[in-house]
């Protein structure tokens, strides 16, 4: 279950970019339905103003400067306008997401990140378990070094991969109960964006020993 | 577990290309309608304006100064001629156009390089003995040495640009 192409294990973008197409593959094979309203808003903005560069240099190289002039400066006008709308969509609306979509265990969204030269790979996740109606959104912040599903040659493994994100996130771990096992000590973190204070944390660490396994039933004890 | 390319996917890729490559485009667009000349930018490729300027220095345009006067340097682009000259105003004619409703002057200019004996009357097309202001496309506001030396070398001899641009397509399919 390996992939075929190698990355270079130095490369963060590389190893960013491999699991970043790995994760929505995973969910689709879940039966996640992936939602593309976001993908799709980028898409339109940016051929847009691609389009509308386009435009003014045909428009410049068949009739020339003297009857492209007047069109210049709000063409250029245009295209910064589109341009902020895009970078504004890119880094606040979409910010690093990549999979939002609809399953039977529920809706999730999960947007990663890296931080320029550490090798972590972080994820905020924003999920509604179903049934919608008894359940509220949630939020979650998890990481993991790529250590964890990249050999040290550069192959991806898509095991471990799928094990962490079935653990960690209760929508995922609901729709693949095999991949959920108990992590000991092995250098994953959850961090909940829910209220902890120093009162409730012991009943925050059963609650997320509880969400680790949803059906009670299956989950194997791994040897550290 | 490999990725399946879909059409998504292969028109987000196509987008970063196209999204550079109009980003810079529409840079130059924006330096023509702030400097107001088609072509803000030029490499001096004659010796005619030494020492001012020499072959290889790139020159840099303004195009809103309407009026132009003695000892500016004008860069005149005839219709139908393949380069421009860049040479000073040595004289500037105010003539008034009696048949026109509001009487708007009309500038003639003439010109000579700084390296020249003559002036340029003999290089003006048809006969005429002045520039008019439509054919400026810019004055040179300021210049930059030697950084237009490589593109005159590509002007002369094409095939380098082509070398070039197939050794870095080879050499980034390396990489």
């Amino acid at each position: 279950m390996s992939a075929t192409t190698k990355v270079a294990v130095h490369s963060l973008s590389d190893l960013k970019n491999t699991t970043d197409d790995a994760l929505p593959n995973y969910l689709h094979s879940l039966k996640f339905k992936q939602i593309h309203t976001q993908t799709d808003v980028r898409l339109v903005l940016g051929y847009s103003a691609v389009a509308i560069s386009g435009a003014l240099f045909y428009f410049d190289w068949k009739f020339g400067w003297d009857a492209t002039k007047p069109f210049t400066a709000p063409a250029v006008a245009a295209y910064f306008i589109l341009n902020s709308i895009f970078t504004y969509w890119i880094w606040f609306v979409e910010a690093g997401c990549v999979f939002e979509g609809e399953g039977k265990t529920g809706k999730i969204r999960i947007a990663s990140r890296t931080k320029k030269h550490i090798p972590i790979y972080y994820c905020d996740v924003t999920f509604t378990p179903a049934p919608y109606a008894s359940n509220p959104q949630q939020k979650l912040r998890i990481r993991a070094p790529f250590t964890r599903w990249f050999t040290s040659d550069g192959y991806f493994v898509a095991k471990p991969f799928q094990q962490w994100l079935a653990s960690e996130v209760p929508v995922v771990g609901t729709a693949d109960p095999k991949n959920v096992i108990e992590e000991i000590g092995r250098g994953s973190e959850t961090e909940r964006a829910v209220n902890v204070s120093g009162n409730n944390v012991i009943g925050v660490l059963e609650q997320l020993k509880a969400g680790v396994k949803p059906t009670g039933g299956t989950s194997k004890r791994r040897k550290a | 577990m490999n990725s399946t390319p879909s059409v998504r996917r292969w028109l987000s890729e196509l987008l970063q290309i196209a999204y550079a490559i109009a980003t810079i485009l529409m840079l130059w667009a924006t330096l023509r309608v702030v400097t107001g000349s088609p072509h803000p930018i030029l490499t001096v490729s004659s010796e005619s304006m030494e020492p001012t300027f020499y072959r290889g220095d790139i020159i840099l345009l303004w195009n809103r100064q309407h009026y132009i006067d003695v000892g500016d340097i004008p860069v005149v682009w005839f219709p139908g001629r393949s380069l421009p000259m860049v040479h000073r105003a040595i004289k500037v004619i105010h003539q008034d156009e009696g048949e026109s409703d509001n009487s708007t002057a009309r500038q003639l200019i003439l010109t000579k390089g700084d390296n020249n004996d003559l002036d340029d009357t003999s290089l003006y097309p048809n006969g005429r003995a002045f520039v008019h202001r439509e054919e400026i496309v810019g004055l040179v506001r300021a210049y930059i040495p030697y950084l237009g030396r490589l593109s005159l070398v590509v002007k002369d001899q094409p095939w380098i640009l082509y070398a070039s641009l197939a050794g870095m397509l080879a050499v980034g399919k390396l990489l």
